[in-house]
């Protein structure tokens, strides 16, 4: 005996599974960047601002692979890892760990953005 | 106790040559002896278990972050004894008792190897590496 099973629309649902993943990925990629600036805002609030140089140079950017990384540093400011790192050294005006403790208190915050975002790309594509 | 306290105990008993109180303390380094090294807690993450439900991670523990401190005259010093406490706090696994706290230390993870944050202003060479300790509450 056989049965023939025939399923209509399968296409159509392939499809619609390989537009939600690729709307899933952007809009992941999409809240990751907002997080990432809301983390670099945050890490010029409390940076050290002996010359305003350091600040100048914290900023977010977007690796090739879509991920997100908060940077300070660059010609002529060389001594942010230092800073970032020394917890021996006294600001008055800011801290080290400027990046990683505004990191930390976003965490939580990015990954829910994340999370509502990939769903409202999923719900808005299947 | 706090887990800067932990940890210097936990050092301190690592046949390192390091004596709390001594060349081993607690928060930021300070500014004697050239040759010491300072274990400071910097930061607190929220615990997985406020997020995810006791089938996927196991309650009552939180997550602490610290930075070891390495400070030698000699640059090649600073740099052994950075790799000798790397190789004693990282990948550690579970750890009853940690220290002699009566607390245990789930997991010491670290952000990398030791690396250098060049001399300070009386030439002293320093190194540091950074933690994230999974801990038992308390």
């Amino acid at each position: 005996m056989t049965v023939r099973v025939t399923v209509d629309g399968l296409d159509e649902a392939i499809d619609g599974l390989d537009r939600g993943a690729d709307a899933a990925r952007a809009a992941a990629s999409e809240a990751t960047g907002r997080g990432a600036s809301r983390v670099a805002a945050r890490a010029r609030q409390v940076a050290p601002r002996q010359t305003g140089k350091l600040i100048g140079t914290i900023r977010a950017e977007r690796t090739p692979g879509g991920s997100y990384v908060v940077k300070a540093g660059g010609p002529g400011v060389e001594y942010a890892a230092i800073v970032h790192e020394d917890l021996t050294a006294i600001h008055p005006d800011g801290q080290a760990k400027f990046i990683e403790r505004p990191a930390i208190a976003e965490a939580a915050t990015i990954e829910g953005d994340i999370d509502a975002a990939v769903t409202q790309a999923l719900e808005s594509t299947l | 106790m706090s887990v800067e306290a932990d940890v210097v105990a936990y050092l301190a008993a690592a046949s390192l040559g390091l004596t709390s109180g001594t060349n081993l303390f607690e928060g930021e380094m300070p500014e004697l002896p050239d040759t010491c090294v300072a274990v400071a807690h910097y930061a607190s993450e929220q615990s997985d278990d406020y997020v995810m439900s006791a089938s996927l991670t196991a309650p009552g523990y939180e997550i602490e972050r610290f930075q070891v401190m390495t400070r030698h005259a000699t640059r090649a010093t600073a740099i052994s004894t950075a790799n000798s406490i790397h190789a004693v706090l990282d990948n550690l696994g579970t750890t009853s008792n940690f220290g002699s706290s009566g607390r245990t230390y789930f997991r010491i993870e670290s952000d990398g190897p030791p690396f250098s944050l060049g001399q300070d202003q009386s030439l002293r060479w320093r190194r540091v590496a950074n933690y994230r300790a999974r801990k038992a509450r308390g």
